[in-house]
């Protein structure tokens, strides 16, 4: 699984009400991390229930197999991402019976009551650790520049934008393109986007496609509907969008903030109904 | 002298071009090199639809009580067929004896196909079936629809499956394409649809062609086909009791535009036919092009204003309704059993144009068969390369021309 990461689909979660009384309870030990989460799965699960942990990357690897029945089932096994002392984790697909107790393990051996979903999930681990980790904001590490040295952190430049230039052609809009790759660059950064595949917005909108309409009936309901972006890397996507001419600048804000906000999952509403 | 040097070349040319070759090699071959006609007509690849188009009532014009038709219909309803067009088949009978005949050719050639290891799962025995499907004859003009199944034994299994289920069908065929000295020898069916895997469908295609001696092949979609789909079904649910699905617009993204593959739109079908009621009178019954266009750019309009993306520059790849699901490359997905006789209708006018127009048109002294490629025969209309017609089919084509 660690090989075959971009073979699951990770979801993200965040820790939140730290448990009073309790210590913090970071381990960067995967052999005191197993025997810590082993504790709690025994308490919660069948004896049957196996759990293995390994540390690659930087990051805890686990395994947790729990099983249902006799026979061996690859739906059993869930598998967890962590990295010391950040608060949030990647979990894999698990059974929706298993979901409570499951967590209630997790709940005790991080020390926080609360387990809540980023509505953040994809292929790429380190990509959604770096969204969840610009959501966040500031982890126990502090300074920017223990930030910055995290692994999961992206650091290549984005290629750079390439204007060709034939000897005997002359471009109009030269200037315009100068002008919308400097914005682009502004909105978007330097640096290579996370790797999202898809980018979800459920909109409950006034409806704004009326110009050609004479007799539109208004009856004051928003107008619902479901947009989903898909595509290797959505993000870079979306700039490319604007870079083709397929967009319009200036993006919208849910496009631009996708970075910060630390969800592929978003709900707009008008401002009269939010 | 310049002028009448070249053209005593050119005439010389073709002078020793036509005596090199034997006078019983002389046939006329199709080149681009042809006289340059002194109007065109700017033909698309695909042919315009209609500017108007009928309603399509959620109840057809039945004979039966719908209840008990969308019981015959139920087995379309939830399977994904593929969508094919086709030429008159020439001696085709609907006779039971007749179909009885064609399963068993078809089983005998199920057989040799699997023989030569044309399937992935070896051993595939198959045994054809033929037989009148009940429920989608609705005029007299209607042909008897044919259901074809084949049944056998995949791999190792000991249990009969249904290995392809295919229909031949015409719905409320509107005027009869087909002029009636050739009718006795041709019946048309201009829709079939399959489901099956590739080769199986391949085998059970090459079969009916070579047999029937008729072309068979895909009926693409192209956005505006879908288009029309989407203005005409998106609330054909909504004054029953039924939830309806909601409408989903699929737009594959240009490949300039890295990373990002497609974007799919989905809107509720109650808001969606607000807007449609709005823009179309309830009380006519023919769609036209104006209103199916201002329907598709409000809808695309709206979208602009929340994303700034503008949908009409890319195209459109899948519709989905509450009543079925449209794929670009002739994919198809019915959900509801009482709309079967209203789609089919529609596809089989779909099909019809396309027949109608490589036949329909007037055709000319530069008109000519120009060659033959296996068993089908090209034919120049106004010096352009048209359809390719079987060559039983190159008796009616004479008569027209």
């Amino acid at each position: 699984t660690v090989k075959n990461s971009t073979k699951k689909k990770w979801t993200m979660y965040k820790l939140q009400d730290k448990k009073s009384g309790s210590k913090e309870n970071w381990y960067s030990d995967p052999e005191k991390f197993k025997r810590k989460l082993q504790q709690q799965v025994d308490l919660y699960f069948d004896s049957a229930a196996s759990v293995s942990v390994t540390l690659q990357d930087g990051a805890l690897w686990c395994r947790l197999y729990l099983p249902s029945g006799n026979h061996f089932m690859t739906a059993n096994a869930v598998y967890l991402i962590h990295y010391p002392n950040s608060h949030c984790f990647a979990i894999s697909a698990f059974k929706v019976s298993v979901q409570n107790f499951l967590f209630q393990c997790l709940s005790n051996l991080f020390g926080y009551h609360t387990l809540t979903s980023m509505n953040l999930s994809g292929l790429q681990y380190k990509s959604l650790f770096q969204l969840a980790f610009n959501k966040l904001g500031e982890t126990s590490f502090g300074k920017l520049s223990d930030v910055q040295s995290l692994p999961f952190i992206s650091r290549r430049k984005r290629k750079a934008e390439e204007i060709e230039r034939e000897p005997n052609l002359r471009s109009e809009d030269v200037a315009m393109k100068r002008h919308r790759s400097l914005s682009l660059e502004a909105a978007f950064g330097e640096y290579q986007q996370p790797v999202l595949e898809s980018l979800r917005f459920k909109v409950e909108a006034k409806f704004m496609g009326k110009k050609n309409i004479e007799n539109f009936q208004d009856n004051g309901e928003p107008f619902r509907c479901c947009v989903k972006f898909e595509g290797p890397s959505v993000l870079d996507g979306v700039r490319n969008l604007a870079s083709c001419g397929l967009a319009n600048e200036p993006l919208p804000k849910h496009l631009l903030r996708v970075n910060s906000l630390g969800t592929n999952n978003f709900v707009l509403k008008s401002k009269e109904k939010s | 002298m310049y002028q009448t040097l070249i053209h005593k070349y050119s005439s010389e040319y073709d002078e020793t071009w036509r005596q090199e070759k034997p006078a019983h090699q002389q046939i006329d071959r199709f080149t681009p090199y042809g006289r340059t006609p002194q109007s065109r007509r700017i033909s698309t690849a695909v042919p315009t639809t209609r500017g108007r188009r009928k309603n399509v009532h959620t109840r057809t014009k039945s004979r039966s009580d719908s209840s008990s038709e969308a019981e015959d219909l139920k087995g379309f309803t939830n399977v994904t067929w593929r969508v094919y067009k086709l030429s008159p088949l020439y001696k085709f009978s609907s006779a039971p004896k007749d179909l009885k005949r064609y399963g068993q050719l078809l089983s005998s050639c199920v057989e040799a196909a699997n023989q030569k290891g044309l399937f992935v799962e070896n051993n595939v025995s198959g045994k054809a079936l033929f037989c009148v499907q009940e429920g989608l004859k609705k005029t007299a003009d209607d042909p008897d629809a044919i259901q074809i199944l084949v049944k056998g034994k995949k791999g190792l299994g000991t249990v009969d499956t249904v290995i392809l289920t295919a229909t031949l069908c015409g719905v409320e065929m509107e005027g009869d394409l087909l002029v009636p000295d050739v009718k006795g020898h041709f019946t048309y069916y201009p829709v079939l649809l399959v489901k099956s895997t590739v080769a199986m469908t391949d085998v059970l295609i090459t079969w009916l062609m070579r047999h029937f001696d008729c072309k068979i092949s895909p009926l693409v979609f192209p956005p505006v086909y879908m288009a029309w789909m989407i203005a005409m079904w998106s609330g054909a649910l909504a004054n029953t009791n039924r939830k309806n699905k909601p409408v989903e617009l699929v737009y594959q993204v240009p490949s300039e535009c890295e990373g990002i593959k497609k974007i799919t739109y989905t809107i509720e079908a109650a808001d969606c036919l607000r807007v449609w009621n709005s823009i179309h009178d309830s009380k006519s019954d023919m769609f036209t092009e104006e209103e199916m266009s201002t329907f598709i750019s409000s809808l695309e309009e709206h979208f602009y204003s929340l994303f700034r993306v503008k949908l009409n520059a890319m195209q459109l790849s899948c519709v989905g309704t509450s009543l079925c699901y449209i794929g670009r490359d002739g994919i198809l997905k019915i959900y509801s059993a009482e709309h079967v006789s209203c789609i089919l209708r529609h596809l089989t006018e779909l099909s019809m144009e396309h027949f109608s127009l490589t036949r329909g048109r007037k055709s000319t002294v530069t008109d000519r068969v120009v060659g033959t490629k296996g068993r089908e025969v090209c034919v120049l209309y106004n010096s352009k390369l048209e359809w390719t017609y079987p060559v039983s089919y190159l008796r009616y084509i004479v008569m027209e021309i």
